[in-house]
């Protein structure tokens, strides 16, 4: 299982006054920190100041702890999450340190170890997130200097090896889907110049031989650069393209297309054990890239772990977070059984089995601009939307995220 | 009454982080002096630049059938002959077919009728200022510059479906005494609407800057105080006298 290193958590040794803050903080359905925490944390120390016959505000204003939060919290560029906010609360007095890289570290080994479960009030922000002086979660722009990363957990046991929509095996759908879902993210990186790197991308595979790095033939670790990718597919293999002439006409051009992926269908369903090694992949990454809008974690499977519950590893991943939100997971449920093509749902009772209903409650809900994204694409998205499919196509995914202006008549 | 025009600004600067050669927004001014086209490529597509370079040039050329079907062809006939399809690898050809797209904003000024005339596509925008009077065109309030604007494309059927929503144009009479004209690409845009709205006069931070170079200054110092968008820029910025202190035509 995946377990964030607790070597830095300290103790924590709070004051009453402290503790209600906290308190405060967890019950707020925020990620970042707001004006309306802020109000909240300063009613608190009134009300205690009172309670205790003090002048009124006078711990706020000389407990140096809340002093350096009320600082660095509102000096911080971008805002800090609340969980950082969260450990400065919880540290000793006098040892409060704004160093993000630490604070994150300590952060996320505090939620998930010393605070036992982390509330809901830790996900990812609400549509009554208020804009203006705190930026929006999920809005990081996605940039060379700032790139983000999409890491397939990929189902390759032995029942992938079953039919699919009658033309052709699970396994084989699933291969198509990666390489396609790849092609989309090099093109998405594609300028006149080459590929840039907006994206570190990995494929983990799981099945009779275990769980491995699906592009191992790619040197370096399981997240590698799109530009190492697109220079190293597995084979390539020749086709031809139309494309405008720009006078209505269509030009053909043949051109070499990269295949990275082939199917494999084989052995046992270790899920658990797949997503533990994509939850050390991505908190290595997210710790290294901690500006970035938060890695995006895409599992396949057909739905039957055989090594325990994938659940709780799968809310481990999704409370790995870098400042600009949690690490998001999606869950395409490829099925032999009949029945609609879903995507995006917002309801785990419309779904038709329990595995279903159980990769539904592993997916993370989709982020109001990817949402907004999904809906201008055509689909119902709501409110909770999931990300989730069952029996679809995920290439939609990768085009929701923008990188600079998406124009209104864009192909996609 | 005699009318002159004065080039203050010319110039773009790319969003921070990019090289100057990666700047997809460009500029255009005619020989005669008297049209002016800033263009700004989506950096979503490829070759955006080369295609705003296209439209902002052929804008000052040949200002009068600008935004026709016939001059739209020739714009995009002229795109893909820059372009060596053979050598380019499949994600380019691909990023072509789904078309680039540049947003457009133009001024062509008619000494003779003592008018000028405004064009946008998408949302590059055109202010002009008299005494203290602003406007703008084709937005006049920050909320109203779409997220997703829509753009001239390479691809003919792109800009088909919607003909309602393609370029606009209006002629502007001139004033007596002097008018300011700024040719602005989004991000310079929503500062200005968002300064105006504030009760500013955001002209005259832009009368003041004199160079490209004054330009980046500029825009570094409003993007580290999180007043400008991290984007491209293109702004031109024009002096339009008319009147007897106009000093010729």
């Amino acid at each position: 299982m995946y377990s964030p290193d607790v070597s830095e958590v300290a103790l924590p040794h709070f004051s009453e006054l402290r503790r209600q803050c906290v308190m405060r903080m967890l019950q707020s359905p925020h990620a970042l920190w707001t004006e309306r925490d802020h109000a909240g944390m300063r009613q608190i120390a009134s009300d205690y100041a009172r309670r205790h016959k003090r002048k009124r505000r006078e711990d706020w204003e000389f407990d140096p702890c809340i002093q350096a939060i009320t600082r660095d919290v509102e000096d911080a560029v971008p805002p800090l999450p609340k969980w950082a906010c969260l450990v400065a609360w919880l540290a000793p007095e006098g040892a409060v340190t704004f160093n993000p890289e630490i604070i994150s570290k300590i952060a996320l080994a505090a939620l998930n170890n010393t605070l036992g479960k982390p509330q809901p009030s830790f996900g990812p922000a609400k549509s009554s997130f208020q804009k203006g002086a705190f930026n929006m979660p999920y809005a990081a722009e996605i940039s060379r200097r700032s790139p983000t990363a999409f890491l397939f957990v990929i189902d390759q046991s032995g029942s992938m090896n079953d039919r699919w929509m009658e033309t052709k095996t699970k396994a084989q759908a699933l291969s198509d889907a990666i390489n396609r879902v790849l092609m989309e993210l090099v093109t998405k990186c594609s300028k006149e110049e080459g590929i840039r790197h907006y994206f570190d991308v990995g494929v983990i595979g799981y099945g009779g031989s275990g769980c491995r790095d699906a592009l191992a033939f790619i040197p370096g670790g399981v997240l590698k650069s799109i530009q190492e990718i697109e220079r190293q597919p597995m084979r390539v293999e020749d086709r031809t393209v139309k494309v405008p002439d720009g006078a209505g006409g269509i030009i053909e051009q043949s051109v070499k297309f990269p295949v990275w992926f082939e199917p494999v269908a084989d052995g046992g369903t270790p899920m658990c054990a797949a997503l533990s090694m994509a939850g050390n992949a991505i908190k290595e990454w997210a710790d290294g890239h901690l500006q970035s809008f938060p890695p995006i974690v895409i599992h396949i499977t057909d739905g039957e772990a055989n090594d325990g519950d994938p659940e709780p590893t799968a809310e481990l991943i999704k409370q790995l977070a870098t400042y600009d939100g949690n690490v998001l997971l999606f869950n395409l449920h490829i099925s032999g059984a009949a029945g609609m093509k879903v995507l995006f749902p917002s309801n785990e009772g419309d779904l038709p089995c329990a595995d279903a209903r159980r990769l539904f409650r592993m997916s993370s809900a989709l982020p109001e601009q990817m949402l907004r994204a999904a809906q201008n694409a055509g689909y119902n998205g709501v409110s909770g939307t999931r990300g989730y499919g069952y029996n679809a196509d995920f290439t939609d995914v990768v085009s929701f995220l923008t990188i600079g202006t998406r124009p209104a008549n864009d192909a996609r | 009454m005699p009318i002159s025009v004065a080039c203050l600004l010319a110039a773009s600067t790319p969003k921070a982080g990019n090289q100057p050669e990666e700047c997809e927004d460009r500029w255009a001014a005619a020989a005669d002096g008297l049209s002016f086209a800033v263009a700004d490529g989506a950096s979503e597509a490829s070759f955006a630049g080369l295609w705003a370079s296209i439209l902002a040039q052929r804008f000052v050329e040949d200002p009068a059938r600008a935004l026709e079907p016939p001059w739209l062809l020739a714009a995009r006939q002229a795109f893909m002959q820059q372009l060596d399809l053979p050598r380019l690898p499949w994600h380019a050809l691909e990023k072509l077919r789904r078309g680039s797209h540049a947003a457009l904003a133009g001024v062509v000024i008619d000494p003779a009728a003592e008018s000028f005339e405004v064009f946008a596509w998408g949302d590059a925008c055109v202010a002009w200022v008299h005494g203290e009077v602003a406007s703008c065109f084709p937005f006049s309030e920050v909320a109203d510059l779409p997220e997703r604007p829509y753009l001239i494309s390479t691809v003919p059927e792109q800009n088909e479906a919607a003909p309602g929503r393609q370029g606009t144009s209006r002629q502007v009479p001139l004033e007596p005494g002097h008018t300011d004209v700024f040719l602005m690409t989004d991000a310079v845009a929503g500062w200005f609407l968002a300064e105006w709205a504030a009760g500013r006069q955001p002209w005259r931070e832009l009368l003041a800057l004199p160079d490209a170079a004054a330009l980046t200054t500029w825009a570094e110092g409003a993007r580290s105080q999180k007043a400008l968008r991290n984007d491209d820029v293109a702004v031109i910025s024009l002096r339009l006298s008319h009147g007897n202190d106009a000093g010729g035509g």
